[in-house]
């Protein structure tokens, strides 16, 4: 007991002493750790969140990336076969035009050679003709004046002279 | 030059003795709550900045470590409250005895025709009464856990042995010698500090007391840290199974 006197313990300060800490303690437990701990709790979680949204964005980035250069060699490819095709047909077009028109060239000669032939014949025939009565009526007018024979002559030169211009 | 075991008290207020001690832990509550209130009023920030960074700094540390004790975070958030206001409390009231004006201040009393100088505040750990307090808080919430962990039946098998009944009343004598140890480390290692202080700055005012108070400032921090840690350890012990 004179241990406890000289130690100077006594329960009235140790009950205040509890009380004091519980009071410190309240305070710090509400205004303190509690918001303090939230608040780091949250922090970590954003921090967790942002690394993987990151890593999320990458990953998109990279697929997006390879889906363009796709995109763009597959049309690359595709221009490519488009100008060929287009090349070829327009050879293809070309040669027919040709033809075409090469076709055509030999029927518009044929047929302007037959019709000359056609015209040939038909001024043949005309001319024979025109001879035939010419030599008739020259015969005609011999016929008649054959009076001498001076002017027999004179007549039928005359009428070759005629023929003759005709012919000619 | 007197040094008395015991608190002082500087008045009674209805016969209870309001003693040095008790004024500088007031001093000490204060000062943490004001911080906390500032901590409030400046509102906590996902940016933090200042006196939260301070605080943020302290309580992350400490729940780190917790965590390397308990080996689980919801254990180390249901200890943390206690261990760590334990630390904070004992280390604020270990540094701010430091100060001057601490057991410098005060009036001279004649008593029995002696005069005793009597302080009015002195460092609030080399009293008793306030360390003897910190223990039955942690020794009282030992068991507290340990109910709350593993109900009272498994707990109560710890002190109630049947198989070996000598185990049992040597946990029960384990508590309290915990109790004393406690109380007892905490007090003996601040008051040898103060009454080293008293002593030195009596002989040689000058330079020489420095060194002391660099060693008083690492003390206070030690025996704070050394009261957090073990009083973890037993709540995580109390929280176990027994085998």
């Amino acid at each position: 007991m004179e241990l406890i006197e000289k130690l100077g313990i006594d329960w009235r300060l140790i009950i205040a002493q509890i009380i004091n800490f519980g009071i410190l303690l309240f305070v710090l437990y509400r205004y303190a750790y509690k918001p303090i701990l939230r608040m780091l709790n949250k922090r970590t979680e954003t921090i967790a969140k942002s690394l993987t949204d990151a890593k999320q964005i990458e990953e998109n980035l990279a697929i997006s990336n390879s889906k363009k250069d796709e995109i763009l060699r597959e049309a690359r490819k595709q221009a490519q076969r488009i100008l060929e095709e287009v090349t070829l047909r327009g050879e293809n077009m070309r040669q027919e035009k040709l033809q075409a028109a090469n076709k055509e060239v030999e029927e518009i000669v044929r047929r302007t050679k037959e019709e000359l032939a056609k015209a040939k014949v038909a001024l043949v025939k005309e001319v024979r003709a025109e001879v035939a009565d010419l030599v008739v009526q020259a015969a005609e007018k011999v016929l008649k004046e054959r009076l001498d024979e001076k002017k027999d002559r004179e007549l039928i030169e005359s009428a070759l002279a005629e023929v003759m211009k005709n012919r000619a | 030059m007197t040094i008395s075991l015991a608190a002082e008290p500087i008045f009674h207020l209805g016969g209870f003795p309001i003693t040095n001690t008790l004024i500088a832990s007031w001093v000490s509550v204060l000062f943490l709550v004001s911080s906390t209130a500032r901590l409030q009023a400046k509102g906590l920030k996902a940016i933090p900045k200042g006196i939260q960074n301070v605080f943020e700094f302290v309580i992350e540390a400490f729940l780190k470590l917790m965590d390397g004790v308990t080996q689980d975070r919801a254990q180390s958030i249901r200890f943390f409250p206690w261990v760590m206001t334990i630390f904070l409390f004992i280390i604020t009231s270990n540094w701010m005895g430091i100060l001057p004006g601490f057991g410098t201040i005060g009036i001279n009393e004649v008593e029995h025709g002696e005069t005793t100088f009597l302080p009015f505040l002195r460092t609030v750990n080399s009293d008793l009464n306030v360390t003897v307090a910190l223990a039955v808080i942690s020794v009282v919430m030992t068991q507290i856990f340990g109910i709350m962990a593993i109900g009272v039946i498994k707990y109560s098998k710890r002190f109630l042995n049947f198989k070996n009944p000598i185990i049992g009343i040597l946990e029960f004598i384990d508590q309290f010698a915990v109790l004393v140890s406690f109380s007892f480390r905490l007090f003996g290692n601040i008051f040898a500090g103060e009454v080293l202080l008293v002593i030195v700055s009596s002989l040689i005012p000058y330079v020489v007391p420095l060194p002391f108070y660099f060693l008083e400032l690492f003390v206070g921090a030690i025996q704070a840290f050394v009261f957090a840690v073990l009083t973890l350890v037993f709540f995580k012990v109390a929280s176990m199974e027994p085998h």
